[in-house]
This record gives structure tokens, C-alpha cells and sequence, in this order.
């Protein structure tokens, strides 16, 4: 398994010889999630490019590394950026398929942000007890909470209610207090 | 700070556009004078989109200068480059991709077809050999023109671009070029050759035939050269067919940059 290191030094050297590797490694996972889910390949391959060209903007712009592999990174913006790009119902623009995708660039710093917004979300939900990450889980998934109680054994759903309450309180308390946060504000 | 139950039902009900058109009216008024209560509201509205199922997703509304220096980036050259490192890296997969793979169990009952693929592989590995062989002895690069004091350059780009142009560093070379050309509105035929030749060698192939169409369509003293370099690309693409053209052209007129080069190889090709 080729380490981080690879990765983020081709990109930063603009390296096809790694780009064709990121492609052979991580693209297939990636055509499969879309595909799985409501999308062609074209929307996959506009994804991914998307997602690479991002993490390179971020790593020349704002030193960004990561934390994590960056298998899982390149697969979970994938995922984030295709869920947004399906919400946002926005029709795919087939362009000639002689000519370069132009990205508008406001568009693609935007979709920065929100992956640095989901970034923090993701870190301090995980800081959350595993009870309060499991019934915020069902709650975000729009589960009602009488099956919540069902599933949870909570004894009412008044309960149920409150537990939710209160984890969503310190999940919140927490990103507000995060200073990266602050940059991320809305206006 | 934390809020009341109260509050805290209020804002799911708000969210999830269970108010009634009254409570909600009389709700987002105590939204508007409490910065808190606002800010609150919108982490929820966020954490929903992110981690729950939304209908339609609004989008971040930002600060320009917060996405100011990423803007610039996806504008500049650097990522225009980069972009098109990726396309190519993208067909090159798929390219391999699409080359088919044998099976070891199943080969047996098609000895035969497996050793006609072979051999068609193997036939078609030493052609390929040829042309990128030629390649490789022709992209010394030893034959350009230094850029030095050629052409008006008062923010020594060019000189800048050369040192990274012969450091073998071609995305950074490719930098220098590119502002160069952004500011001087005049057509320089030794910079397009530079700049055509490292988009070559980073594999960015369009995007250098279109420095050296260019050039040879620009009717110049040196317009020839675009011939001898679009054959080089053409090689190192593996596209024998296609030089061989090329060659034909350069042979049929003597004044042709690289007229005797030019036979040798058609002689070695054929």
C-alpha cells in the first residue's frame, strides 16, 4: 500500500504518473458509490476530478495536510460532494466531450468550505459519547422517535426527546466554540 | 449556553416545517433579535444537511474574502495545468483499463487465441518501442534556443521559466510561460516551442499540439520547427501512422527544419 507521502507529493509536483495511480487505486470504489447511487459514470468521473482538484487548491492555498489515509479522505469528499451535487438537483451540463470541463471557481471554493464545515462536524461528533452519537445518528436520519425508544429502550419518547436534545446541545457548543469554525460563518 | 427545552423543540419543529404559519411567523421574529438563537438555528440546519437526508441542499453563502485565494487559484494557470495533467491521467486509465486481462485457468482451452493475442502484443510492444525509442533520442532539447535576452522580458519570466525548463521542472516552467504570454500580446514562436515542449513532457498531449498547430500555422520563419516537435509528440503518443504524415511533410521541402532527420526516421519506420 503506497503511503500518504506518494500521493501528496505527485499532487503538489503535478505527477501524472501518480494521478494515473490515484485513478487505478481509487476511482473504482468511487464509480460504484455514484453508481449505486442515482449516478452515471460521467457524474463519477466529474466527481472525482472535482475532489482532486479541491484537495490540491487546499493544499496549495491553505497548507492543508491529513490526518487520516488519503484513501479515506479522496473516498469520503467523493461521497460528501456527490450527496451535495445530487441535493442541489442541479442538471448535469453535458458539455462536448472534445472540450475540458470548465469548474466556475466560485462554485469549487464554496464546496471547499463546506467539506472544511463537514471536516469539523465529523471531528466532534466523533468526541461525542457513543450513546449521544447513535441516537443523534437516527435523529439526523429523520427516524421517529417512537421508534427511537423502540430501538434506544428508552422508557418514553419524552425521554428520548431530551437525550436528543442534549447531545445536539454539546455537539453544537462544541462547533461553535471551534475557532476554525468562525471562518466558516454564514453572512 | 444552552437553551430550553422549550426553545430546543421549537427549533425542530421550525426546521422540519411543523410550525403553524402563526408560531412560525411570531418564531422567526425572535429569531431575528437573537444573534444566538440565529446562529443556533443555522448549526442545526447545517448539521442536518450534513449528516441527515435533505430534500434540497442550500449552499454555503460565504465571505468573498474567504474564498478569494482559492478563487484565484482555480483561475490561475497552475490549476489550468494541473486540470489537464488530470484529464490526461484519466484517459490514461482508461486506456489501460481496456486493455483485457487473461485469466491463467481459463487459458488452456484457448492456447491458440491466447497465442495470436500474444503474439499481436508483442508486435505491437516493438512498435511502440520504435517510436518511443526515437523519442528518447530526440528530447535532449540540447538543439532550443536559450530564451535569455531574446525577446522583451522585463520581469525575467523567460529567463525564470528557461532555468526551470532545463532543471526538467515543467510545471513550474510552464507557470513562468504562461504569465508571459498573458502579458505579451506579441506572438513569440520560440516560447510556444518551450511552452509546447513542457506540456509534452508532462503528458498534457492537447494541449501541446495546440502550441505547435500553432506555430506552424503562424507562417513564421521558424513555423517549420512545429512539424519536427508534432512529430516528436506524435512518437512519444506511440502514434506511428500519424508522425509518418508529419514526416512527409517536412521531407517535401528542403528548407524544412530538420529536413535530413526527418528521412532518417521515415527510413527507420518504414
Amino acid at each position: 500500500m503506497k503511503k500518504n507521502e506518494y500521493f501528496l507529493k505527485g499532487i503538489q509536483n503535478t505527477d501524472k504518473k501518480v494521478f494515473i495511480d490515484i485513478y487505478k487505486m481509487f476511482f473504482p470504489k468511487v464509480l460504484k458509490f455514484v453508481l449505486n447511487n442515482k449516478g452515471q459514470k460521467e457524474d463519477a468521473e466529474d466527481v472525482f476530478q472535482k475532489v482532486l482538484l479541491q484537495f490540491s487548491a487546499r493544499m496549495k492555498v491553505k497548507e492543508f495536510t491529513i490526518s487520516s489515509t488519503f484513501e479515506g479522505y479522496i473516498f469520503t469528499a467523493c461521497k460528501n460532494l456527490w450527496r451535495r451535487e445530487l441535493n442541489k438537483n442541479k442538471k448535469r451540463v453535458t458539455t462536448d466531450k472534445d472540450l475540458e470541463p470548465i469548474y466556475d471557481a466560485t462554485e469549487m471554493s464554496v464546496s471547499i468550505l463546506e467539506q472544511e464545515r463537514w471536516e469539523i462536524y465529523k471531528e466532534k461528533f466523533e468526541l461525542l459519547s457513543d450513546n449521544c452519537k447513535e441516537v443523534l445518528k437516527m435523529f439526523f436520519e429523520k427516524t421517529a422517535y417512537s421508534t427511537i425508544v423502540k430501538l434506544l429502550g428508552y422508557s418514553s419518547e419524552t425521554v428520548a426527546r431530551q437525550r436528543v436534545f442534549k447531545c445536539k446541545a454539546k455537539l453544537t457548543e462544541m462547533i461553535k466554540s471551534d475557532s476554525r469554525y468562525k471562518g466558516l460563518q454564514t453572512i | 449556553m444552552s437553551f430550553s427545552e422549550e426553545i430546543y423543540i421549537k427549533i425542530e419543529q421550525y426546521l422540519a416545517n411543523e410550525m403553524t404559519e402563526k408560531d412560525r411567523l411570531s418564531f422567526e421574529k425572535e429569531i431575528a433579535n437573537d444573534a444566538i438563537l440565529a446562529e443556533e438555528i443555522e448549526i442545526n440546519k447545517q448539521l442536518q444537511q450534513d449528516f441527515g437526508e435533505t430534500p434540497s441542499w442550500v449552499s454555503l453563502q460565504v465571505d468573498k474574502d474567504e474564498t478569494k485565494e482559492l478563487e484565484s487559484f482555480f483561475e490561475s494557470d497552475e490549476a489550468a495545468i494541473l486540470q489537464q495533467v488530470m484529464l490526461e491521467a484519466q484517459e490514461a486509465y482508461k486506456d489501460e483499463k481496456e486493455v483485457p486481462v487473461f485469466s491463467l485457468r481459463k487459458i488452456a482451452p484457448y492456447a491458440i487465441a491466447a497465442s495470436i493475442a500474444l503474439f499481436i502484443g508483442v508486435f505491437s510492444l516493438t512498435r511502440k518501442d520504435t517510436a518511443e525509442g526515437l523519442y528518447a533520442n530526440y528530447s535532449g532539447w540540447k538543439e532550443l534556443p536559450s530564451l535569455t535576452s531574446r525577446a522583451v522580458d522585463e520581469n525575467k519570466l523567460l529567463t525564470q521559466g528557461e532555468v526551470y525548463f532545463l532543471d526538467k521542472q515543467y510545471v513550474e516552467a510552464l507557470k513562468k510561460f504562461e504569465s508571459y504570454t498573458t502579458l505579451e500580446k506579441n506572438y513569440v514562436p520560440v516560447v510556444s516551442l518551450y511552452k509546447g515542449i513542457s506540456y509534452m513532457e508532462i503528458g498534457a498531449y492537447p494541449k501541446a499540439m495546440k502550441e505547435f498547430d500553432t506555430l506552424i500555422n503562424s507562417k513564421l520563419l521558424d513555423s517549420s520547427k512545429g512539424y519536427w516537435y508534432k512529430t516528436l509528440l506524435l512518437l512519444k503518443q506511440g502514434n506511428k501512422k500519424k508522425a509518418i504524415q508529419v514526416l512527409h511533410i517536412i521531407t517535401s521541402n528542403s528548407d524544412n527544419y530538420n529536413y535530413f532527420e526527418a528521412q532518417k526516421i521515415l527510413k527507420e519506420l518504414q
